[in-house]
């Protein structure tokens, strides 16, 4: 009996050494994280950088257009010669909307691509995969993931091009108050940045002298949503926020105009994607209100990266993070020239500095390279805004308040990043 | 690589306890899941630290990572009889649907009792066993890998002597003819029971193997997609014979993984993800066409 066990110890073991053994060749060198990284960018190849984002699950939508941008950003950047001659790969991995399928791609990337930094992740993917790319010295960036968590942990291999959900739903708030709305009720999915999402919309709604009728939080995937939807009428709110994301909030929204009930809707930027439109309807999608983070879209720089964008993928970008997927991949590109190495520890060491003041303002990544080797300091602005960093990794931030019509999400009022710096 | 095969591992524990559970006693559990949760959550409620004023949650003992290991197993044992005690008289399908709910149920409550679970902000950064004796994670976790093979080596260990023990021909005299058993005097449900709790213990014991992993606990790790997976490596590898499972884990872990060594472009993420679960159906459906008791089946023991 014994002799057995031991026999399939070790044929269990040797499930594990092919893995140990293929290691060292799938990453540059093998060993550790550090030394990997060093050779891959010495040995003269491509620089490998991973996108990891969500191509199927709730937050599906976001995953090509994600990817699209950077790429964008990246081609950009190799046509210029890339970076000290060495061009910029891309690798991309399906997170699928969760934590397990995300570490799973974090790992693929690190350890067999040998990616010096990984963009695109979702708020627990983010937070997942950090501490492992932390310990490899891999930075992780991302357009998108607003939790609070990070606030007062971020910006040590880790940055997002994006505020914090805190300041989102401040800005949530502000919209329905400008609007002219006294009376709101708050619904949300009990999911991490719905749920703190949510929290920040009432506390300054409260703030601003406003009523909240009700708070009330739903699980996400259900058949039916009228019991929610019953209570929150009863409440006779004059408009109410929905926190929620792209496979929950069109039952919501059907069962609302199924109803007849007439209440203004804002949701939450989630959902805001053009996709939303054929999952909900263009009819009932008309007139409800969202506020994304994103740059002014009259800006110059907006314009030019919309313009590119079309040309490159002939969709017009919006609604999807494009913009701080961009830059967040221009920026990254930017911290390798800076700091004259493509590693993650050069890029992280960059990442604020080179686009927060002070320094030359420089929009594109020509101009910022001829200033660079000028020896001055830059200060990088793009299509999502000025993209300054705070010391934990967080953008400022500015916001556009969106309209829904006719099938198309349009901008009624922009909220510059310095509306909001007072009332922090 | 090596997270490959700590998952193929995690996967192999949560096979291994739903085949004593259905293939060796025939209790159809649908609530695998629940109890991997449960596991979960008592280890990291056991070893956090006291809440920070921005959680929560109101319990974080602080207790060192043994205790903790020991008492995710022991906790998800615990609720596995206090589910038992009225559920386990339940029959075939019956049991199912209970277990289901069951599972559910569970979610549903760490998603919202947040002075107990932190509710949908969960718990991050969770410490790894033995991890300050390395200085690189890729070298950890080729350790990692090694630990899971470890422990997964010492349940199938357990697991096949139970089964050959008086213990385990008990089980399956009732899973095969439950009258026959009562009528040679076995107190079927006492066994039942048994099953029952020793298979909630080892996944318990899985869900602590999955925190080290993951390094977070968020309610949304706990779907039912778990119980599907550890369903399907049990039908894959062969009903009641517990090398088969991991075979059975083995391989679906590994054609999950394999889909992503293919894709370059991000058109082709998007269909490379959808073929994954495509890839999973029809395995399945072959294996039940060709090979319906599993690739590995259940070894006849009476001659």
């Amino acid at each position: 009996m014994l002799k057995k066990f031991l026999v399939s110890c070790m044929v269990l073991s040797m499930l594990v050494l092919p893995g140990c053994g293929q290691a060292p060749a799938s990453t540059p060198t093998g060993g550790s994280g550090t030394s990997s990284n060093n050779s891959s960018s010495n040995s003269g190849g491509d620089i490998s950088i991973g996108i990891l984002t969500s191509y199927t699950g709730e937050m599906g939508a976001f995953g090509v257009p994600v990817y699209n941008a950077a790429k964008l950003a990246f081609d950009e950047v190799n046509a210029e010669g890339g970076i000290k001659g060495k061009k910029i790969k891309l690798f991309t991995e399906d997170d699928q909307s969760t934590v397990e399928s995300g570490i799973r791609g974090a790992r693929k990337l690190i350890t067999a691509n040998g990616v010096i930094a990984m963009h695109g992740m979702v708020s627990d993917v983010l937070l997942a995969t950090w501490d492992f790319a932390k310990q490899n010295k891999v930075m992780v960036t991302s357009p998108y993931a607003g939790t609070t968590k990070l606030d007062t942990t971020g910006g040590d291999y880790q940055y997002r091009t994006v505020p914090s959900d805190s300041l989102d739903g401040r800005v949530a708030a502000h919209v329905l108050w400008d609007k002219g709305y006294r009376k709101i009720a708050v619904m949300y999915e009990t999911a991490e940045s719905t749920t703190s999402i949510a929290n920040a919309v009432a506390q300054q709604f409260q703030q601003l002298g406003g009523t909240v009728t009700i708070m009330e939080p739903f699980q996400s995937r259900q058949s039916s949503y009228l019991a929610e939807l019953k209570k929150v009428s009863e409440t006779s709110p004059d408009a109410v926020w929905l926190g929620s994301g792209q496979e929950t909030a069109p039952t919501v929204l059907k069962q609302w105009k199924q109803r007849g009930y007439k209440w203004q809707w804002m949701v939450s930027s989630d959902i805001a994607v053009p996709e939303i439109f054929k999952l909900v309807g263009t009819d009932t999608m008309n007139g409800i209100l969202t506020e994304i983070p994103a740059g002014d879209s009259q800006s110059e720089d907006y314009k030019r990266f919309a313009a590119s964008y079309k040309a490159a993928y002939g969709k017009d970008p919006g609604g999807n993070f494009e913009a701080n997927s961009y830059d967040a991949a221009m920026i990254m590109a930017l911290a390798m020239v800076a700091g004259g190495k493509a590693d993650g520890t050069t890029i992280n060491e960059n990442y604020k500095k080179i686009a927060s003041p002070p320094g030359v303002k420089v929009h594109t990544f020509k101009d910022a390279v001829t200033e660079l080797k000028k020896g001055n300091d830059i200060d990088y602005e793009g299509p999502s805004g000025d993209v300054n960093f705070d010391d934990h990794g967080t953008t400022s931030g500015s916001f556009n308040a969106l309209i829904a019509n006719n099938g198309k999400w349009e901008q009624f009022k922009f909220y510059p990043a310095s509306a909001f710096e007072k009332t922090k | 690589m090596a997270g490959i095969v700590v998952l193929m591992g995690i996967y192999t524990m949560l096979a291994l306890a739903l085949n004593l559970r259905f293939g060796t006693a025939g209790l159809i559990d649908l609530g695998v899941v629940g109890f991997f949760a449960i596991g979960a959550y008592s280890y990291v409620i056991l070893t956090a630290p006291a809440p920070g004023t921005a959680d929560a949650y109101m319990f974080g003992f602080h207790l060192p990572m043994f205790i903790g290991f020991v008492g995710s197993g022991l906790i998800s044992a615990f609720f596995a009889f206090l589910v038992g005690l009225p559920a386990i008289r339940l029959k075939g399908e019956y049991l199912a649907i209970a277990t289901y709910a069951f599972a559910e149920v569970i979610q549903y409550l760490f998603t919202n009792e947040k002075w107990l679970t932190n509710g949908v902000k969960g718990f991050i950064g969770i410490e790894q066993p033995f991890r300050k004796f390395f200085v690189s994670a890729n070298s950890y976790q080729y350790f990692y890998a090694f630990l899971i093979v470890l422990a997964v080596a010492c349940f199938w260990y357990i697991l096949s002597r139970l089964e050959r023990s008086p213990f385990g021909r008990t089980l399956k005299a009732i899973r095969e003819n439950e009258d026959a058993a009562r009528a040679a005097g076995k107190d079927i449900e006492r066994f039942k029971m048994w099953a029952f709790v020793i298979g909630a213990a080892i996944i318990g014991f899985a869900g602590s193997f999955y925190v080290w992993f993951t390094s977070l606990v968020v309610p949304s790790l706990f779907v039912s997609e778990v119980t599907w997976v550890a369903w399907i490596a049990l039908t894959i590898g062969g009903t009641g014979n517990y090398k088969g499972m991991i075979l059975g884990a083995a391989i679906i872990v590994g054609i999950q993984e394999a889909t992503r060594f293919l894709q370059a472009s991000a058109e082709l993420a998007t269909i490379l993800a959808a073929s994954r679960f495509i890839a999973m159906g029809l395995i399945l459906v072959l294996i039940i066409r060709f090979k319906p008791k599993g690739i590995l089946p259940e070894r006849n023991t009476v001659n």
